[in-house]
């Protein structure tokens, strides 16, 4: 088993995956707190939109997929701000008008026939160095700006009225937090797939929710569960040559499943000790 | 420059619409130093549209709001705001202490934790609201009427000269409740309250004078209804419906007055 480590690709996909999860357990702990699964979802799928684009242009795609997505996003952001009743249809549209836009562009590129399921599942274990470092950078920014705004944040995700009351920028930080989602989103994208970041993202967060008194401590944890879960992945991807990305969600969601069943014995248990 | 302090909160002539809809019509409301001034009406009527016009989150489009004799928007930090707290997620990972602390929200610091005399203040407040025990829990771990009281101390935090609260009691049993507007009645010797209620009954032994909002704005300055509140709270209607001799009783009940309480006094 440890001899995988000695592979630079398993090396190089144990970095992204974790970091990916620094950035995920961030984000994620904000998405799921905020309510916003569905809208992180729209933004993740509308990403394709920016890759359509960059192959139909013939521009970078990394720079492209950021560009249009962060766009996409300040869009659903708009339909958002003041209310979040009734964003999910708008969220919606972009999801798919997003997707189509990707799918229609890439077939009128000549020449190229790119995979979609790349794109769906990524490809964790042919990352190349330099995207290593670029996650290194979107951790950093991430975190210096957490740690800047963390209590706006908080006041924001717990109770926005109030927030407003007091003089908070709610509208700016609304924009600010999606476009982070956004950002976040499209770089791991291009790493370990949509797929596997809408699980990362939700996941980890949602356990990590239950057990912690606060958002900071919400945020550590679910990134150490991202962590485990990306490595107890890659290593049954290794052991038993299974697909990388699935794997880790397999993983993940084993882990979900039996962390329900706990909860719900504990409970159970607890009601049984209570009667006399 | 002598002369006396401008009253807490001064509307006069409010009106506001939503999309052309309008929610208040011709609303004056005057506001003084010790009261206790309970806002209620039927849902939908405007009471929640009314507060957030004392607060500046909404902007009438006719008349004016003066609070401490400004614009509202200016005096945000003077005021406690503490929204019904269903707005708020319940299973939020947060302490109680933290929920307290962002009442420091738009002081103008910008740090990741909170400084010492913050959090000096917080336990201050949350010893002024029976809660000191309970600062490490979990939001969520407490029962209903601490988690109102949690709330309640992060608008007393900033030492707020005036305190707005919709709807406090809505998640505590009708006991509670009652409790709740005891100790209410307390606070506002240090800063006059004006609070949305949907149980008169309950808030009727402490607060100081009461307000019936249901598109216009009835007034009494004195803790009961008004027989003209109650037939537009509940509609007295012709003859034989037998709920109106009920109302008409229990309107006398509750010592309400022939024909006084139109506008502000």
């Amino acid at each position: 088993m440890i001899e995988m480590l000695s592979h630079e690709f398993m090396q190089n996909a144990i970095y992204a995956g974790l970091l990916a999860a620094v950035a995920c357990g961030i984000i994620g702990s904000l998405v799921v707190v905020n309510r916003m699964v569905f809208l992180a979802g729209g933004v993740a799928h509308a990403a394709y939109g920016g890759v359509g684009i960059a192959y139909f242009m013939g521009w970078p795609v990394m720079p492209s997929a950021v560009g249009f997505t962060l766009g996409a996003s300040m869009l659903m952001a708009s339909a958002t701000s003041r209310s979040m009743a009734r964003s999910d249809t708008i969220v919606g549209v972009l999801w798919a008008a997003g997707m189509a836009l990707g799918i229609l562009l890439i077939d009128l590129t000549p020449g190229y026939n790119v995979d979609l399921m790349s794109f769906l599942f990524g490809s964790i274990l042919t990352v190349p160095r330099s995207d290593i470092w670029i996650m290194v950078g979107l951790d950093a920014a991430l975190l210096v700006l957490v740690l800047l705004f963390y209590r706006d944040f908080l006041a924001l995700s717990f109770d926005r009225e109030f927030a407003r009351s007091r003089g908070a920028p709610v509208e700016a930080l609304h924009y600010l937090m999606l476009g982070m989602t956004a950002v976040a989103v499209v770089m791991i994208i291009s790493v370990v797939g949509l797929i596997l970041v809408i699980a990362l993202v939700t996941i980890p967060a949602y356990m990590a929710e239950v057990h912690s008194r606060s958002l900071a401590g919400m945020m550590v944890v679910s990134s150490v569960l991202s962590a485990f879960f990306c490595l107890a992945g890659l290593a049954l991807a290794y052991r038993f040559d299974l697909t990388s990305g699935a794997s880790i969600i397999a993983a993940a969601t084993v882990c979900f499943l039996i962390w329900r069943v706990g909860i719900r014995l504990h409970r159970l248990a607890k009601g049984f000790g209570r009667k006399p | 420059m002598v002369g006396e302090a401008p009253p807490v909160v001064e509307l006069s002539h409010v009106g506001f619409a939503y999309d052309g809809e309008p929610v208040l019509e011709d609303v004056s409301l005057r506001m003084g130093k010790g009261e206790f001034v309970a806002v209620i009406g039927p849902n939908g009527g405007g009471k929640t549209t009314l507060l957030k016009i004392v607060l500046g989150l909404l902007t009438p489009q006719t008349g004016t709001v003066k609070v401490f004799g400004r614009p509202p928007a200016e005096v945000r930090r003077r005021i406690g705001y503490a929204p019904q707290h269903s707005e708020g997620p319940s299973d939020f990972p947060v302490s109680v202490l933290d929920v307290v602390l962002m009442g420091f929200l738009g002081t103008g610091r910008a740090r990741f934790r909170a400084g010492r005399d913050e959090v000096e203040r917080a336990m201050a407040a949350l010893r002024r609201v029976g809660l000191d025990g309970q600062a490490k829990r979990r939001l969520n771990a407490l029962s209903g009427g601490q988690q109102q009281r949690a709330l309640i101390a992060r608008a007393l935090v900033c030492d707020p000269e005036l305190l707005v609260l919709d709807e406090p009691t809505a998640s505590i049993d009708p006991y509670g409740a009652f409790c709740f507007y005891e100790f209410l009645s307390e606070l506002k010797e240090h800063a006059p309250i004006l609070t949305v209620s949907h149980e008169l009954s309950l808030a009727a032994s402490r607060i100081t004078s009461l307000a019936f909002v249901n598109r216009t704005l009835l007034y009494n300055a004195e803790p009961r209804p008004t027989e003209e509140m109650l037939s537009l709270a509940y509609g007295l209607h012709d003859a034989s419906c037998p709920v109106d001799g009920f109302l008409r009783a229990m309107g006398r009940s509750l010592g309400a007055e022939r024909r006084d309480g139109e506008g502000a006094p």
